[in-house]
């Protein structure tokens, strides 16, 4: 009996099965703990996914948001005490004595079945929007509260997706079905990315959609051209672009990769290919005009009216405003849970930096040296993973350098959250550059093991001793 | 099943700092006071605003600052305070002490740089529960220790305007006493047990929830998500 159920539980699908159970449970408890519209821009996504209703549109009201939402949000969050708890590090919601907050009666009876008719344009195309606010138009019945926490679980759903999508994604790379089970549960329990799937926020859907693509994008790579990956990469682009600005590296990244795997199996001429680009470039900019993505708009942005005097003047400017942060951002990279800024200890970061470090080294040996191990992906794959993550780097600091260059002082920041999206290839590369310092593919299990270990450790210290405490102690 | 050496070392180390961890978030649980809840006034609800800073509070070596405070309940077990710039340097050390009115320490205990566990947000001093703390006035009390000279890099506590309360700062050039200000700290109180503790704390976590995430199904939502976590590990080091 215990050698059949071992049995069972050894097969892969089982055991990925579990995986995602567990970590759609841990998702919901995670959702559970941390307070109302506390996650990063909770009530802003929250709001306009509430007044998303396109069933009762008022063609009046398109593309505008109504004074009475916002009158409406207010009250909420005075009920809640979100005022005097986000951004103060030390306070807490005035907590009662029972399990009823002070104006929670008056907020359900003032939400029930609160529905707005406008419908923000610069949602239109955006596919966590139009999902959330279907869902959210669907449970109409409910008040607020119910409301709200539900479209959290639906985010912890986008999670689980995102996990497959790491199993699949590390089995495509190369790695055996163990290695990829162990990646993906490391992925699962990294305690940003648990944060992101488990509040309403359309940063799930751009890791998504970056997630999809790399595992599209590394098949195209290893195998050649492909339908069923051609159509998936150019679904994560669509995705990502229509969601958020940052998904428009995606685009820059597609036309590398379908360049290099239609080159790989059709071997054209230079001029074929040069015209086969620009083709596609221009097909591409006629529909962008005409769809028009909201998040492409802001690139207007990036013009050359500049506040500065000169480039250099600029870059020094900039440099000299950020070179303190990147500690900063690194911890909200690594653990910082919403607005009240719960950050995990320094010291553990010094840790998790010198970690990535051993792997750094590791990766260069990767890329230096002629034999591999046969249990790692090949040296293309990981030149494609480095490609992602470093593109995605300079793509957030290229961004939030324009901004500042165009107003003079920092606008978005580079906050760890934006870099969750490539939080796949980050990992991958972390786990070869270990991988590489091993011979047999036993020892770089243990090795994923005890990473596996260390972060469903993180995530318990983030959970146990740095959320609850900070919001409710 | 033979469990290999590499699985059994592992499960060690998963479960010494798992055990430690949960003892830790066992130690911190209590039931705090609403009190010195810091109001902040927005326009709405996403744009940044801060409240009305007041000064805080700088620790000079070996000169104290003081507060008396009043407990609200009984069992006083544990203060947190909000330290700006703490730690600054590997030497550096403070003494916190609760004392009598008067200011003899009844207990204290001192932080540095290398403490044990460093909270990110505020430092918890914990000291055996004052039974019938209810109404009573204590001396809350820190103490800043330097090795040699010191001109920078003093450690702070964050402050608050209130009406009622005041605190004694003995080097601060402006005035000894602050009136209308409060250092920022939070008093919290054992429960009789440690079920008393946890039932608090899922209260709190219950408010502002709907049906599926108060009280008893919060529980087993947190209950059942534990397990799973446990359970996940041991199987994939074990299995895999």
């Amino acid at each position: 009996m215990l050698k059949r159920t071992i049995g069972y539980l050894r097969k892969t699908r089982t055991l990925l099965t579990i995986l995602l159970i567990v970590f759609f449970l841990k998702g919901v408890a995670f959702s559970a703990v941390l307070p109302m519209l506390q996650g990063f821009d909770e009530p802003n996504h929250f709001s306009n996914i509430q007044h998303f209703l396109f069933s009762r549109l008022d063609p009046d009201e398109f593309g505008r948001e109504t004074s009475r939402q916002k009158t409406d949000l207010r009250k909420d969050t005075q009920n809640i005490n979100f005022d005097q708890v986000r951004n103060t590090f030390f306070n807490t919601p005035n907590f009662t004595e029972g399990i009823k907050g002070a104006g929670e009666d008056e907020m359900i009876e003032n939400t029930q079945d609160r529905n707005y008719t406008a419908f923000p344009e610069k949602y239109s195309f955006s596919a966590f929007a139009r999902i959330m606010s279907t869902v959210n138009w669907l449970l109409g019945s409910h008040d607020l509260l119910f409301r709200f926490f539900f479209l959290r679980i639906i985010s912890v759903l986008f999670g689980v997706i995102i996990v497959y999508l790491a199993f699949l994604l590390a089995k495509s790379a190369g790695f055996s079905e163990n290695a990829s089970l162990l990646f993906a549960a490391i992925l699962a329990f990294q305690p940003m990315l648990t944060n992101v799937t488990s509040i309403i926020n359309y940063d799930v859907m751009l890791v998504l959609a970056f997630t999809l693509f790399i595992y599209a994008g590394i098949n195209l790579i290893r195998f050649g051209f492909s339908r069923k990956f051609l159509f998936l990469s150019i679904l994560a682009v669509v995705l990502g672009i229509f969601t958020k600005g940052t998904g428009i590296i995606l685009f820059g990244l597609f036309v590398i990769v379908f360049l290099y795997a239609f080159q790989k199996k059709y071997k054209l001429s230079k001029i074929k290919i040069l015209v086969m680009a620009f083709s596609f470039l221009a097909i591409c900019s006629v529909l962008t005009y005409f769809f028009s993505p909201f998040s492409l708009q802001k690139l207007n942005l990036f013009e050359s009216k500049s506040d500065f005097k000169s480039f250099s003047h600029s870059i020094s400017s900039y440099y000299s405003e950020t070179v303190d942060s990147f500690e900063k951002y690194s911890l909200t990279f690594w653990g910082n849970f919403g607005w009240i800024n719960a950050p995990i200890s320094i010291r553990l970061l010094h840790v998790i930096w010198v970690l990535e470090l051993i792997s750094l080294i590791g990766l260069l040996i990767f890329l230096i040296r002629r034999n591999n191990p046969d249990f790692l992906p090949s040296k293309i794959t990981v030149i494609f993973l480095m490609l992602v993550f470093l593109t995605l780097e300079c793509g957030v600091r290229f961004a939030d350098w324009r901004l500042f260059d165009y107003r003079g002082h920092i606008i978005l920041g580079t906050s760890g959250r934006y870099f969750i999206p490539a939080l796949a290839s980050q990992l991958m590369l972390m786990a070869i550059g270990w991988g590489t310092f091993v011979k047999k593919e036993s020892s770089f299990k243990i090795i994923l093991k005890a990473g596996l270990a260390l972060m469903v450790l993180l995530h318990c210290y983030s959970v146990l001793s740095i959320m609850i405490p900070s919001y409710y102690l | 099943m033979k469990i290999h050496k590499s699985k059994f070392i592992l499960l060690i180390f998963f479960g010494a700092i798992f055990c430690l961890i949960l003892v830790k978030f066992l130690a911190i649980i209590s039931i705090p006071e609403n009190k010195n809840i810091v109001r902040v006034v927005r326009t709405f609800p996403t744009q940044d605003s801060g409240y009305d800073k007041t000064q805080p509070a700088t620790l000079y070596p070996s000169k104290p600052v003081q507060q008396k405070i009043v407990a609200g309940q009984n069992n006083l077990s544990q203060i947190n305070i909000a330290f700006e710039n703490y730690p600054g340097r590997l030497d550096d050390k403070i003494i916190l002490s609760i004392g009598d009115p008067d200011c003899r320490p009844l207990y204290s205990k001192t932080i540095g740089y290398f403490s044990f566990w460093m909270d990110p947000i505020y430092t918890r001093f914990r000291f055996p529960k004052i039974a019938d703390s209810k109404d009573k006035k204590y001396c809350l009390q820190a103490e800043f220790k330097a090795q040699g000279e010191r001109t920078s890099d003093f450690p702070r506590i964050s402050t608050f305007r209130s009406a009622e309360e005041s605190y004694f700062n003995s080097n601060d050039p402006i005035g000894k006493t602050r009136n209308n200000t409060s250092l920022i700290f939070k008093s919290a109180y054992a429960g009789e047990n440690l079920t008393d503790n946890l039932n608090s704390l899922l209260n709190r976590i219950s408010q502002y929830k709907p049906s599926f995430f108060k009280s008893a199904a919060l529980t087993v939502v947190l209950f059942l998500s534990f397990i799973s976590i446990i359970f996940l590990i041991l199987l994939f080091i074990l299995i895999l």
